[in-house]
């Protein structure tokens, strides 16, 4: 039997098909970029999306835990929806017009921040008896602020301290390092805790240096009265004498003083290992991490002085921000406030960050044995808080990343293999880098100008 | 507009919105976005040619030295992979070997690893100090202090050393095609007396020769497009104070990255983004013209 088609049916079959294959791509489309957000407001509930840093440390990620449900338990018409959310991927998300509510960012990018963070001031001005600014370390707090807006909070800080391995200090008779060192002292020292074998191979060092990035080179070269940009920020600094000396003093630790290892030598965290009797900056935010990993007893002083100042060293802090086309911006600002509380502030603390709020530092973080936490090193925790006077947001500005990173960092470490002398470095990478400037920069006043999205 | 050709559109348009709007929009946004300053958090701003004058004008240091970087490894390590991968094929298509899926599968397998795994662990491997290569070169009484990735001399050759391990993907291309030779052109060239490498030089390279294109083709597109392996050794070196020469491992691709995505500058990235989309549109072009006279399709 011969069959027949038939056409009525059949295209009745395929345009359903059709439709029902549109349908389904055009809803799997707006699941996607429909924020959740407002998917959970329909319900009822307002949901605060809140994007935080995923370090790799348990009892952090179980406090974040803890607090988003504490909050939610304390206001239940409030969903907190945690999104993983990188540096890029914040990025990108703005530029989508879809960053979290909340999202976490760091005092070094706070001139970034200006074109995507709400400015927090009329909030805390408006809380400021539940705030309690005057609670918070001021220079801290100055580090979130641009153009005379409040753009982010703090919840722990980062500071440059010279770490030292106190056993091996009692074990050589010599003092620790205190207020009144200067580049020369914490040379000669870091001199005599050289140890070499009988092969002449270095197996033991006076310190360790910082590689790789510029938290170490651009110290000194503050310290020693230099600048990387002018005020403008139309041109880089860095061939002046003052500027020259800083980097020659990071030279000469390692290839003339020898006092560290060398980028070159592979010594694994020399510091860690006990190999080195003083590590020069490291994060504070290492501190658990040391307390669990150092087989030995350490301890933290102020930097050295360098031969102009002291003040130099890297001080960034942590901080969170308030998405400004947020629509749930009062209640954001309610869960910042419950993040950086006094409660919260004392639980960051109990894991071992450097606390924010002098209250906290008081109670808590100074206090001896306070809840059994600190009976572990740094004996000399008050440094932490006394060095944030000495410390520097650096500049706030888009071309320096650019400037440490694409012009600076393979020149120094062409220096430290002993392949260019300091002075040629700074000013081969600075007459580089000006040129790129004089092309591609934008001055302080034209960045001022700049809108965001 | 037919009702046959409505249905059409119907049909095909969660590709073709895809395509308009995954594809097209983006590629004609970065077009734009390569005349402006664009921070990516803020306006764009149009600064007509200056990124293109930027690049080509040396202004961006990293320009030219990541094209010198790309360029060499490409030169190495291309030809490399498709002879490590040949030969590979070359002996898993020995017939008569037991357990012969066996070693197809364990010479496939490192590429289906993860890059980041590898990566981090090519690092620990090339380490200068505890490192098993520099171990393994110390037991044998050879110079065991080489800085596999720290020094500049070494980390190019290293990445393309690196590279080899991941030749699975054109060794199964190779020994599909090395399957198809028809046997008795090996017998027809045999009885004319033609030995091994004749026979190899004669029968097997010009009849895998498709595949051999194809190979090279996908090879010179992938070697312009290193980025992945770079970026996590670039990472985990640093992360784990072991040094890297940035110089050298300074791919151009990565340099679009950290163009857009550390330095901010997404106008100056778009731009190089467009110059490597020509480089390889001409490269391709050329590769495909000399392939013309050397590929032997069968018809």
């Amino acid at each position: 039997m011969k069959m027949t088609r038939t056409p009525g049916r059949n295209t009745w079959g395929r345009q359903s098909g059709a439709v029902l294959l549109c349908g389904g791509f055009l809803a799997l489309l707006g699941a996607v970029i429909w924020p959740s957000g407002e998917r959970g407001d329909r319900a009822g509930v307002t949901v605060l999306r809140v994007a935080y840093p995923e370090y790799a440390n348990k009892p952090l990620q179980q406090l974040w835990a803890n607090r988003f449900a504490e909050y939610e338990r304390q206001h239940p018409d409030v969903r907190i929806v945690r999104v993983f959310a990188d540096w890029s991927k914040q990025d990108i998300m703005t530029a989508a017009g879809m960053l979290p509510d909340i999202y976490f960012s760091n005092s070094f990018y706070t001139f970034k921040e200006r074109l995507r963070a709400e400015d927090l001031t009329p909030y805390i001005h408006r809380d400021n008896a539940e705030f309690r600014l005057d609670d918070w370390i001021p220079e801290l707090i100055e580090d979130c602020r641009c153009e005379g807006r409040t753009l982010a909070l703090p919840w722990y800080f980062n500071i440059a301290l010279l770490y030292y391995n106190a056993d091996l200090f009692k074990a050589a008779g010599v003092p620790p390092p205190n207020d009144s060192w200067t580049w020369d002292d914490y040379v000669t020292v870091a001199q005599r805790f050289n140890r070499f074998a009988a092969d002449g191979r270095p197996v033991q060092w006076g310190t360790a240096c910082v590689f790789g990035w510029w938290e170490e080179w651009l110290t000194h070269v503050n310290m020693a009265g230099g600048t990387l940009f002018s005020d403008d920020w139309t041109r880089c600094r860095m061939d002046t004498p003052e500027a020259i000396r800083g980097m020659a003093f990071f030279h000469d630790l390692v290839l003339i003083h020898r006092v560290s290892p060398a980028p070159q030598d592979g010594v694994l965290h020399p510091f860690l290992n006990g190999k080195s009797a003083m590590n020069w900056g490291g994060h504070t935010m290492d501190w658990p991490f040391l307390r669990t990993n150092a087989r030995f007893e350490w301890d933290v002083a102020l930097l050295p002085a360098g031969p102009r100042t002291r003040v130099g060293g890297e001080r960034v802090s942590a901080t969170f921000c308030i998405y400004r086309k947020s629509r749930h911006k009062e209640q954001a600002w309610d869960l910042l406030k419950f993040l950086t509380s006094y409660e919260t502030s004392r639980e960051w603390c109990r894991v071992g960050l450097t606390p924010v709020r002098r209250s906290v530092a008081r109670d808590f973080f100074l206090k001896k044995n306070a809840q059994g936490v600190f009976d572990e090193p740094p004996q000399h925790r008050e440094t932490a808080l006394r060095a944030i006077q000495y410390g520097v947001n650096q500049p706030q500005m888009p071309n320096f990343m650019e400037v440490v990173l694409r012009f600076f960092q393979p020149e120094v470490d062409k220096m430290l293999r002993g392949q260019a002398k300091p002075e040629e470095v700074c000013r081969r990478a600075t007459a580089k880098a000006n040129q790129f400037l004089r092309m591609m920069g934008a001055s302080r006043a034209e960045l001022a100008k700049e809108r965001g999205l | 507009m037919n009702r046959e050709t409505r249905l059409f559109f119907l049909f095909v348009s969660p590709w073709l919105i895809g395509f308009l709007v995954l594809y097209l929009l983006p590629l004609g946004a970065s077009l734009y976005l390569s005349f402006t300053r664009y921070s990516i958090l803020s306006t764009p701003r149009w600064v007509g040619g200056l990124n293109y004058q930027a690049c080509l004008l040396g202004w961006e240091p990293n320009f030219y030295n990541s094209i010198k970087v790309t360029g060499l490894y490409a030169v190495l390590a291309v030809p490399l992979g498709l002879i490590t991968a040949l030969a590979a094929a070359w002996l898993l298509n020995v017939k008569g070997v037991r357990g012969m899926g066996g070693f197809r599968t364990i010479f496939y397998l490192p590429s289906l690893l993860p890059v980041a795994a590898s990566g981090i662990l090519w690092t620990w491997l090339f380490h200068p100090q505890y490192g098993l290569l520099n171990r393994g070169l110390a037991l044998l009484g050879l110079p065991s202090r080489i800085e596999w990735l720290g020094d500049s001399r070494f980390a190019l050759p290293t990445l393309v050393l690196i590279s080899l391990w991941g030749f699975g993907g054109s060794m199964i291309v190779f020994l599909a095609a090395l399957q198809g030779v028809d046997r008795s052109l090996y017998e027809a060239a045999e009885l004319d007396g033609a030995g091994r490498w004749d026979r190899f030089r004669h029968v097997t390279i010009p009849q895998i020769s498709p595949a051999l294109f194809f190979n090279l083709v996908m090879g010179l597109i992938g070697a312009t497009q290193v980025f992945s392996i770079v970026y996590i050794l670039q990472e985990s070196a640093v992360g784990g104070g072991i040094a890297i020469s940035l110089e050298a491992t300074q791919f151009y691709v990565l340099n679009i990255f950290n163009n857009g995505f550390v330095y901010d500058r997404f106008g100056l990235a778009c731009a190089q983004a467009w110059i490597l989309f020509l480089a390889v549109l001409l490269l391709t072009g050329l590769v495909f013209g000399l392939g013309k006279r050397r590929v032997h399709y069968e018809r």
